[in-house]
């Protein structure tokens, strides 16, 4: 009889049990639903306010009534994405100067990555040289959520400590880590530039993750040392190199892509063909003739192509590959 | 009877934008519509009377049920559009300003944009 009572009782408060987590999840979902229909008013308010404070039509200081550190940096983050130039860049600076840069500050230091994500969120925002030392130590971070978003901040800052770690990360990473860090360069203003065009290239990843961020936007500094990379014996440099030619061409390199236009290397005699698109003479043309003749396809159509940029798809024989080149292309 | 041709037409579907750009412009004296889907604002600028009312019109390429170009492409076809139209778009590539101007967009402003100048730019393109 003991036996039987005892396993009512547990039967009973295992009724009991589930009945209150059912509870706990009704209750949580409900004020879930009330909270987030009240940020997003929150939100929508906040955004009025912003935007009457852009216009000047109100004053800044009622900002502080209606927000939240976390909403006003998202509201923020979202005007930043619709906006530009120097009177939102004013008004932002003082907001965050005022509102968000002092939490920052601590969270930089914080043990939760979601702190230190807020950090990096508000300097990336609003990076001013006296946080420099605090946002190139976010970018070490372990997560790549904080570090890519510091990243961003040093680069807006045009930080020269930051612009080389940003290289080293490139230079290290794999996928999408390194396409981001790739784009996050390229996009980097002339000083950005100039830092990595003038950085020194004496480790072979770091050379090559330089090379990778030229060759994606056309450069606003001279790029002296391309030559040197243009001629090298290292193939993977040589590519890389001609990558970057292609977008900064220069009258001098011409000789060395009608010389390359016999090299060994397949890709290279296409990058060589790419290249000579940029240069209307009677050399490159005779190069890229002997090109339409390559027993690679790639390097064939490369030519064809760069005869047509050049005006000169008179010159392609082939017919079929005249008429691809001439209707697809 | 002539035709006032003060009204701004803008179809975007970010509401705060579409909010801040009808106050810049009524602060200017103009007479703002705003569209919120590619949708009503085609059946909207489809209305020859609507049109010939507009002096200026600004879409949105990713609207959520189109793209702006293709309102655009629509009234070219389907109307005899004077009025300058003006494509105000993240996409910002080459490619995309270039798709936006053989479309017979005047003018191709890419977000995030300077307030200031596009007013400035908006205003230069209704005086013509």
């Amino acid at each position: 009889v003991n036996i039987y009572h005892f396993l009512n009782l547990f039967f009973y408060f295992e009724i009991l049990v589930l009945v209150l987590v059912l509870l706990f999840i009704l209750i949580k979902r409900v004020v879930y639903f009330f909270s987030s229909r009240q940020e997003l008013y929150r939100k929508k308010k906040l955004s009025e306010v912003l935007s009457a404070c852009f216009l000047k039509k109100q004053k800044c200081e009622l900002i502080q009534k209606v927000h939240t550190k976390k909403l006003l940096l998202e509201v923020l983050e979202v005007f930043n994405h619709r906006f530009s130039g120097q009177e939102w860049d004013l008004l932002k600076q003082s907001l965050c100067e005022r509102f968000l840069l002092k939490k920052a500050r601590r969270f930089a230091k914080s043990y939760q990555w979601t702190k230190r994500n807020f950090a990096a969120r508000v300097f990336a925002l609003s990076p001013l040289k006296q946080d420099e030392n605090i946002i190139l130590e976010l970018m070490e971070d372990q997560h790549f959520l904080v570090a890519s978003i510091a990243s961003c901040a040093a680069i807006k800052l045009s930080s020269e400590k930051g612009i080389i770690k940003a290289l080293k990360k490139l230079s290290q990473a794999e996928g999408y880590e390194r396409f981001f860090y790739a784009d996050l360069l390229s996009q980097g203003s002339g000083d950005v530039f100039y830092v990595i065009s003038s950085t020194s290239l004496k480790n072979y990843k770091l050379h090559l993750a330089v090379l990778d961020v030229l060759s994606l936007e056309t450069s606003q500094v001279q790029l002296k040392f391309l030559l040197k990379d243009l001629k090298s014996h290292d193939e993977n440099i040589k590519i890389a190199a001609f990558k970057v030619a292609f977008r900064n061409p220069h009258d001098e390199w011409e000789d060395i892509f009608i010389k390359d236009m016999n090299h060994d290397n397949e890709i290279i005699r296409k990058l060589s063909a790419e290249c000579l698109s940029k240069y209307p003479s009677k050399a490159s043309f005779h190069a890229l003739s002997k090109g339409l003749l390559d027993k690679s396809v790639s390097v064939k159509l490369a030519s064809a192509k760069s005869l047509k940029v050049l005006g000169k798809s008179d010159l392609i024989k082939d017919q079929s590959l005249k008429k691809y080149v001439l209707e697809f292309e | 009877m002539t035709i006032s041709k003060n009204k701004i037409i803008i179809v975007d579907d970010d509401e705060d934008l579409l909010k801040l750009l009808a106050t810049s412009f009524k602060a200017q004296g103009f007479d703002v519509k705003t569209f919120a889907t590619g949708k009503e604002g085609m059946s909207y600028l489809l209305i020859e009377k609507n049109l010939k009312e507009a002096s200026l019109i600004i879409l949105d390429r990713m609207l959520p049920d189109m793209d702006g170009l293709d309102i655009l492409k629509t009234l070219h076809e389907k109307t005899s559009l004077k009025v300058p139209v003006l494509i105000l778009s993240i996409l910002s590539s080459e490619k995309d300003v270039l798709s936006g101007l053989k479309k017979g967009a005047v003018d191709y402003v890419s977000k995030p944009f300077s307030l200031p100048i596009f007013m400035q730019k908006a205003l230069s393109l209704i005086k013509g």
